[in-house]
């Protein structure tokens, strides 16, 4: 709750600002334990705004589309956009600036120091009649969950998102300023990535093969990845069409691999693209592969620091170029 | 309507009389319970409870091949699609099964697509009625509910330890035909096991849209600039049209080489921003504002006014799957509310 009270009164404040044209937070949903982005305009506007666990969203995805709120790109003309991040979405910032995807004088970062979001999917399975709205907090090692009039705590473990268990640091970087609350750092030595390459190439191929043959290509992922910006995919592209309409394993391989490929080195382990799949498909685990071959190779981890550039402008004289032909 | 009671332990003997048919039914196993052809119906596991499995595809598959062709001597060679096999879909909740109803004079009344219509045809539809809906249903504001026969053929009906069976069409007497020895005559009590089981879901569904006149007001609220808001948490992905019972929108695609290939039918949704391009790049719905703009006016407006009903069922897969929470209910009552209606 404390979040946001003090969310509010920042934005009050942003939002009465001459340089500043919206701002891009979280808000109440439409029912159960749904927060929905919203894009305010106004200070009076700041009471809309929450936080709390439900809020799972990367805000930042809204940056590099052309319509934001009630805004097009060339209503907010010179103006700054302001948005709400946590610490994962906050890399994401990082990385869009170091690729000039945006300017980061056109931003204006609010940081918020997350504890964990929930896995919105797991609270629903355990309380699945949520329809007036439910609140979620979460302090030290409990949630405690008030829906439909009664209240309830859950252990952390249980319901927080897998990326939150391996969060390294839960500081937004390079903000602008920050709603600041206890502080977490856990270790991650890829454990789940080392699980699926201790598997054999035909069962890596089986498990592949029956969890991307479901894909349906609504391409929620690659709209809800804020580092999938690309003003025309490649996957749209009819002349010359690299991957083929007809959805069947082979396609859907190209598409998920292609994706990850074109994520290397970028993807900052938000987990909105794991999270809004509706075939519960595990995309996260090809992008950690390669989040942990970039950590090995190049010692390199997307948007953890503000000043880096991106992976693949950055060459070290004592890069061995193993890679190199 | 004929009714008549099946003991539960006996649904896969009942399935298995159906006979030499195709079976599709939602079977668990893997990460996600889908629709699917059952290969063997002792072995399978049946998931009567799964609310997001689609069945659209029964009917409506993502892919079609129209036709496959190949360059012969002396010309082209021209393979047309095999006329689909005799189907039993077992487990299709009322929702989905009025879909159909939504889609059949689509396919049927101004053109007629041999596609769907052969496979409806061939296609008989055994409901389950629903007992637990989930937090997201609001069926019965556009006319649905939980027990609804609407588009099936028979409706099976949890009741403790029977399923109460409704026969509810000619198509579906026939098919049943071979399981009669396993059904019994349903008694009194066992009707008032069934409203009662059908009142107890009615009651779990708690939300709701007030669609009264609803054609009239969306061309109505077309101009206003709230749509600019209402549509701009929207992020253009095809997650609610996919998953949509009713969304019908597709795209024709060839593909191989000049020499081999086939013409395909493969979904689309008016979400992209592709679907409305033009050959000279102008896209008259740019904004996805005015995209989501379109799927309300589509399914509550235009429908109506074309066919006589709106093309929603009430299954709330958009509103549970959206990444971003864009609610239909939400939407339509701040249109409502804007129009003073």
């Amino acid at each position: 709750m404390d979040a946001t009270k003090s969310l509010r009164a920042i934005a009050r404040e942003v939002l009465g600002r001459d340089d500043i044209a919206c701002l891009i937070g979280y808000e109440q949903g439409s029912y159960g334990f749904r927060v929905q982005p919203c894009v305010l305009t106004d200070p009076d506007q700041a009471d809309r705004l929450i936080f709390s666990p439900l809020c799972v969203h990367n805000l930042t995805n809204y940056l590099t589309l052309e319509q934001i709120g009630p805004l097009s790109k060339t209503d907010i003309g010179t103006g700054k956009i302001a948005v709400v991040v946590k610490g994962c979405d906050s890399r994401t910032i990082a990385v869009l600036c170091a690729e000039n995807g945006i300017k980061r004088e056109d931003v204006y970062v609010i940081g918020v120091h997350s504890p964990g979001v929930v896995d919105l999917k797991k609270l629903e399975k355990r309380f699945p009649n949520a329809v007036a709205p439910a609140e979620v907090s979460l302090e030290g090692d409990t949630f405690t969950i008030t829906c439909e009039g009664s209240t309830t705590t859950v252990p952390r473990s249980e319901l927080v998102n897998a990326k939150c268990l391996r969060c390294k640091t839960n500081v937004p970087v390079g903000c602008d300023v920050m709603v600041e609350g206890p502080v977490h750092s856990m270790s991650d030595e890829f454990a789940d990535v080392a699980e699926l390459e201790g598997r054999s190439l035909a069962e890596r191929s089986g498990f592949w093969h029956e969890h991307l043959s479901r894909c349906i290509r609504c391409y929620a992922c690659r709209n809800t990845c804020p580092l999938c910006y690309c003003s025309e995919c490649i996957l749209d592209k009819l002349r010359p069409q690299f991957v083929r309409r007809s959805v069947d394993y082979p396609e859907n391989f190209l598409f998920h691999a292609a994706r990850a490929f074109h994520l290397a080195g970028r993807c900052v382990e938000c987990g909105e693209c794991e999270r809004v799949c509706p075939q519960d498909i595990p995309l996260m685990a090809l992008n950690r592969k390669l989040a942990k071959d970039v950590k090995e190779l190049f010692d390199f981890e997307a948007g953890i620091d503000p000043a880096q550039k991106a992976l693949f402008v950055s060459f070290r004289p004592e890069d061995p170029d193993e890679g190199i032909l | 309507m004929e009714t008549q009671l099946l003991k539960k332990e006996r649904l896969k003997d009942f399935l298995k009389a159906l006979g030499g048919v195709r079976l599709i039914a939602p079977v668990a196993g893997g990460a996600k319970t889908q629709f699917c052809e059952v290969a063997d119906i002792d072995a399978a596991e049946f998931d009567l409870d799964d609310y997001t499995a689609t069945t659209k595809k029964v009917m409506f598959p993502q892919n079609e091949t129209m036709f496959a062709f190949r360059s012969i001597d002396g010309g082209v060679a021209v393979e047309e699609t095999a006329v689909p096999a005799k189907t039993v879909v077992f487990g299709i909740r009322p929702c989905d099964a009025r879909s159909f109803v939504t889609l059949d004079p689509l396919f049927t009344k101004d053109f007629d697509d041999p596609y769907y219509r052969q496979r409806r045809e061939a296609t008989v539809l055994i409901g389950h009625a629903c007992q637990e809906p989930t937090n997201r249903c609001f069926c019965p504001s556009v006319g649905g509910s939980p027990s609804s026969t609407e588009g099936l053929d028979v409706l099976l009906t949890d009741i403790g330890e029977s399923y109460f069976v409704q026969i509810v069409t000619e198509r579906g007497k026939e098919a049943l035909g071979g399981a009669g020895s396993l059904l019994s005559p349903a008694t009194e009590a066992d009707q008032q096991q069934k409203q009662a089981a059908d009142a107890q879901s009615a009651a779990k569904i708690r939300r709701s849209v007030n669609l009264k006149k609803m054609h009239e007001i969306l061309p109505k609220a077309f101009a206003l600039p709230e749509w600019k808001e209402l549509g701009s948490k929207c992020i253009g992905c095809g997650i609610c049209t996919y998953n949509c019972p009713t969304c019908h929108c597709f795209d024709i695609q060839d593909e191989g080489t000049p020499y081999q290939g086939r013409r395909l039918r493969v979904w689309d949704a008016c979400m992209f921003p592709e679907f409305t391009v033009h050959a000279s790049g102008e896209n008259p719905r740019h904004d996805r504002s005015e995209r989501l703009r379109n799927r309300m006016m589509h399914k509550f407006s235009y429908f109506p006014r074309n066919l006589g009903f709106i093309s929603c069922v009430g299954c709330g897969r958009c509103i549970e799957l959206c990444p971003v929470n864009e609610d239909l209910i939400q939407i339509l009552t701040t249109v409502r509310d804007l129009c003073n209606e």
